[in-house]
């Protein structure tokens, strides 16, 4: 028998593939799709605590080996989500504010109605006010997360953005501010640029947003390696897995748990499928639990 | 909870051009029960992140075929043209709200383009109904229709084909700008229009809010996504 289980130092979740927030919906969406509650958990679209309507105009575009996006975290808000919180389901609230006051408000709210865990979406890079630059600046990061912690004593993982230049210095403020997780990478700022030459003009068509998919495989892998090496909290490593393969690197450069979020798209099964095919690898090659597995990857 | 999977391998029968630029696709649709004319499926295409949506211009539901028809315009459409019969496609669906069937109403589709795609579907399901259909040139013509126009716009003729035939509602699916223009007739006329919209699409089934617009339900403006609460809307919701 192989365990699958896989323990974030606090949350434990039955195995480590977990849905990436914005790409699965709030709940049992995915179940048109695939049996849902096989996942490790799903993390929620970002809920803010205002409706929002996101941006208008064009919010997709398709690039090379990927997408950006610029939905600008439209979302039902706070309130509506718990109205309908799923039941039987291991997820993860993310949350996005503009200002600390609005994710400290957020805090209360997720504590008073015992939501377990929470990642903290410090790091969209589609919305005007706040979001990602408290996940550019480490001091800011750090208040936050304190003021956070005063009021939400669940567990906490905080979402960090590959646009930044020193990775290791966000990553050490969140550990020193006592957030339990780290997931990264959030989506890369990007821009789609599309010309069409018609009647001797050009026509041009610009989408800019945050670049997700298999292209930024690179970039995130990078970024965990780096914050990997300063921090000990686990950290869950996203940015275009497509495949067992991928959640292999992600894994063996330092990640305990992994996200999967624009491959939805493409593959709308392929989080329970990388369930199976992981337990199946596990069968095979005699290992018994995730953490032999991780151990085996690390030292490879 | 039992929802009907939307996860499908299709088996392709045939795919040949039937315009320029233009193909008809028949596939095995496997365990699909129902379809609604102005519903669409996702096709998944190779080296592509986001599937492509195509109209579903026919489902014969004893011999589970769907049929579509596709314009050549990029990589994914490209890939569809080099499909040859017993090739399996990898697809998702039906999505989306289909058109609102009143039989009790004489009928006017208009297409454009290959926007008649969803109409052929429709045509078959509605009992009194005229087709008319606008191509850009000769060459791009397929099918039959009760009426057709090349070059110039389909919209010229379609007040006169209101009142010729005592229409009380169109359906109608092309560009905007075709869309926008039937519109402004129907509401001249006080008809009931439904059109059929397109976005760029991710999910298909609501959750990424990547196909969102904005729609007018009476003095409120709310947000709907085209996948889900669309393709199929009320001409006189939408911001134009
Ligand atoms: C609900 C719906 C129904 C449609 N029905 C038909 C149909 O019956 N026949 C037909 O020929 N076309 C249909 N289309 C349009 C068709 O989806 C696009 O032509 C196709 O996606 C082009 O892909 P490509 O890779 O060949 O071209 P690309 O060069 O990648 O794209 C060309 C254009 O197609 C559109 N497009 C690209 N990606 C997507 C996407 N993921 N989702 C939606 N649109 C996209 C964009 O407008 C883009 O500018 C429909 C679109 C929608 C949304
Ligand atoms: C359409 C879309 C919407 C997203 N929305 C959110 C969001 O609301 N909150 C968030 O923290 N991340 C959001 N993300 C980022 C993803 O969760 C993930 O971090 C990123 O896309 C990289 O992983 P991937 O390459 O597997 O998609 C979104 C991504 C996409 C493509
Ligand atoms: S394509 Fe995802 S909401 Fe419409």
């Amino acid at each position: 028998m192989v365990s699958l289980e896989t323990d974030l130092n606090g949350l434990i979740l039955k195995n480590p593939i977990i849905a990436a927030s914005g790409t699965y919906g709030y709940n049992f969406e995915y179940t048109v799709f695939n049996d849902v509650k096989k996942l490790g958990a799903i993390v929620t679209k970002g809920v803010t605590l205002e409706v929002r309507g996101g941006n208008q105009g064009e919010r997709l575009f398709e690039t090379y080996g990927g997408m950006i996006n610029r939905i600008g975290l439209e979302n039902i808000g706070i309130y509506e989500f718990l109205k309908n919180q799923p039941k039987d389901l291991d997820y993860i609230l993310n949350i996005a504010g503009a200002c600390i006051e609005d994710y400290v408000t957020c805090a209360k709210i997720c504590e008073e109605n015992h939501i377990k865990a929470i990642e903290l979406n410090v790091s969209c890079p589609n919305v005007k006010a706040g979001c990602m630059e408290f996940g550019t600046d480490e001091n800011l990061l750090y208040d936050l997360i304190k003021r956070f912690k005063k009021e939400y004593s669940g567990y906490l993982i905080i979402k960090l953005t590959p646009n930044v230049t020193s990775p290791e210095k966000i990553a050490q403020a969140v550990q020193k501010a006592g957030a339990d997780a780290i997931s990264a990478i959030n989506t890369v700022k990007g821009m789609g640029v599309k010309l069409n030459f018609e009647n001797g003009r050009f026509l041009k068509s610009i989408v800019e947003g945050g670049l997700s998919g298999k292209c930024i495989k690179p970039i995130a892998l990078s970024f965990i390696n780096r914050i990997s090496k300063v921090v000990n909290i686990p950290i869950i490593g996203m940015g275009g897995i497509y495949s067992l393969n991928d959640v292999f690197e992600f894994l063996s450069v330092g990640a305990s748990a992994v996200e999967v979020g624009t491959a939805n798209f493409t593959k709308p099964d392929i989080c329970s499928s990388l369930v199976d095919e992981l337990e199946l690898f596990m069968q095979k090659n005699n290992f018994k639990t995730i953490e032999s597995l991780c151990e085996a990857l690390r030292n490879g | 909870m039992t929802l009907e999977n939307k996860n499908h391998i299709g088996i392709v029968i045939s795919n040949e051009k039937v315009a320029n630029e233009t193909y008809k696709l028949e596939f095995l649709s496997g365990d699909i029960k129902n379809i609604n004319p102005g519903q669409f499926v996702s096709i998944l295409c190779p080296n592509l992140t986001l599937r492509r949506p195509f109209s579903v211009a026919n489902f014969n539901c004893q011999k589970k075929e769907i049929t579509v028809y596709y314009r050549k315009k990029g990589q994914g459409t490209e890939y569809l043209t080099t499909l040859k019969k017993d090739d399996e496609i990898i697809f998702s669906g039906p999505f989306g709200n289909g058109f609102n069937i009143e039989n009790d109403k004489n009928s006017l589709l208009v297409g454009a383009g290959i926007g008649v795609a969803p109409l052929f579907f429709l045509k078959k399901k509605i009992e009194k109904s005229i087709f008319i259909a606008g191509f850009k040139s000769e060459d791009e013509v397929f099918n039959k229709y009760d009426y057709i126009k090349i070059g110039g716009s389909i919209v010229d003729d379609v007040e006169r084909i209101i009142w010729e035939n005592n229409i009380q509602k169109v359906y109608s699916c092309g560009p905007k700008i075709v869309l926008e223009k039937v519109y402004e007739i129907c509401k001249k006329l006080k008809i009931s229009n439904e059109i059929a919209f397109e976005k760029v699409m991710a999910c298909g089934i609501g959750v990424c809010k990547g196909c969102t617009i904005n729609i007018k339900d009476g003095k409120i403006i709310r947000n709907v996504t085209v996948c889900k609460d669309g393709p199929v809307f009320k001409g006189e919701s939408i911001i134009w």
